[in-house]
């Protein structure tokens, strides 16, 4: 790193941290199905962290939801709050009236739309060994389009069939019309030591 | 497992400065992390930022609420990505956040996304506090080696106050 700083003389560079709390698990790639899955999580973390670069296969110039399911289980027990704006000035609230089978959370930019664009999400999923607790999850999900159609969401989901189990899968569902992840979606598995 | 969340670099400003520069950032991660905390000057603006110095292709989507209002905002194609928070300089001295998650720049498979929440409390009254989380890309599939911050759309004015503090955090895969 060269530091520079304009009209400054100099600079303070601090030391290095030590930061052995947070380790990288595991790094998958969408294959053109509609389903990326963490299987065998390891029970020897507080908190997990997932950071995806979704695109999907579809031909469309749109983005698409990504639904979340945590240890296999396609049942209705799936709840979200989500927030967020898109296009300019417009804002959108929309929760769950009734469970869901998935955690509708994230996007993924069609495979129409620009060359290289991804939609960017990150995923927090807190104290997801707990044996007690339902398990939640916290996403921050932005999709960026070359025309006047952007979006950013943020959304809390909750699943209510886990509160005894750890999670030790985690699936991610393209939910749209072509629901294929590409071949450069890229789902990056964090662990988060307590 | 890989220990994967490492410091790259902190910048603290020694004095009011217009930008301030990352350069030569390693590629050996997969997503970077911005972390700033700014203390504002009456001649400021807002806070942008800037990859690999190029003047073109950021588009921008966010999300912001000041006391009892929030609305959203978009902009195409603009000279770099605005970040808010923190320079307004209503009341110079007070401070706000920034934290940028900024995706896949290693690799020329992606357009370089960012998430960015913040804040800023410039003023004494509540409207003037903020808070805004938005998404952003460069439209470019470029290698980003170089981060530029500044107080100012023109990058000119020296709007980032003494004392403000940033540290870029590298993320690296399994």
């Amino acid at each position: 790193m060269s530091p520079i700083l304009k009209g400054v003389v100099a600079s303070q560079i601090t030391g290095r941290l030590v930061t052995g709390a947070y380790e990288s698990i595991a790094t998958l790639y969408g294959t053109g199905s509609q389903t990326v899955s963490f299987t065998s999580i390891p029970a020897t973390y507080k908190h997990l962290e997932v950071h995806v670069l979704a695109r999907d296969t579809g031909s469309g110039t749109d983005s698409d939801g990504i639904g979340v399911q945590f240890n296999g289980d396609t049942g209705a027990y799936y709840w979200k709050q989500s927030s967020g704006s898109y296009q300019g000035n417009n804002l959108s609230v929309g929760g769950d009236t009734t469970a869901q089978t998935y955690i509708d959370a994230g996007l993924a930019i069609d495979g129409g739309q620009t060359a290289g664009w991804h939609s960017l999400n990150i995923y927090k999923i807190p104290d997801y060994t707990s044996t007690v607790k339902m398990k939640t999850l916290l996403c921050f999900a932005g999709s960026q389009q070359i025309s006047n159609a952007g979006y950013f969401f943020q959304t809390y989901g909750m699943y209510t069939n886990g509160n005894s189990s750890a999670i030790n899968r985690i699936d991610f569902k393209s939910l749209g019309a072509n629901p294929t992840f590409n071949t450069t979606s890229r789902f990056m598995l964090f662990g988060i030591k307590g | 497992m890989a220990v994967t969340y490492e410091p790259i670099n902190t910048y603290t400003a020694t004095s009011n400065v217009a930008v301030i520069t990352f350069s030569s950032i390693p590629a050996t991660y997969d997503d970077l992390i911005l972390v700033g905390n700014l203390i504002s000057v009456a001649a400021g603006t807002d806070t942008y930022m800037r990859f690999n110095g190029s003047t073109s292709g950021y588009y921008r989507q966010s999300y912001y609420a000041n006391g009892s209002s929030k609305y959203g905002q978009r902009t195409l194609n603009s000279a770099a990505i605005q970040m808010g928070f923190a320079i307004v300089g209503v009341n110079s001295g007070f401070t706000g956040q920034i934290i940028s998650h900024i995706g896949g720049y290693s690799s020329t498979n992606y357009a370089t996304p960012v998430i960015t929440r913040g804040n800023q409390s410039n003023h004494t009254t509540d409207g003037n506090y903020e808070v805004a989380i938005m998404s952003q890309i460069w439209n470019d599939t470029s290698v980003v080696n170089q981060i530029q911050i500044a107080g100012d759309a023109n990058f000119t004015t020296a709007s980032i106050g003494t004392g403000s503090v940033f540290t870029l955090f590298g993320i690296k895969g399994a």
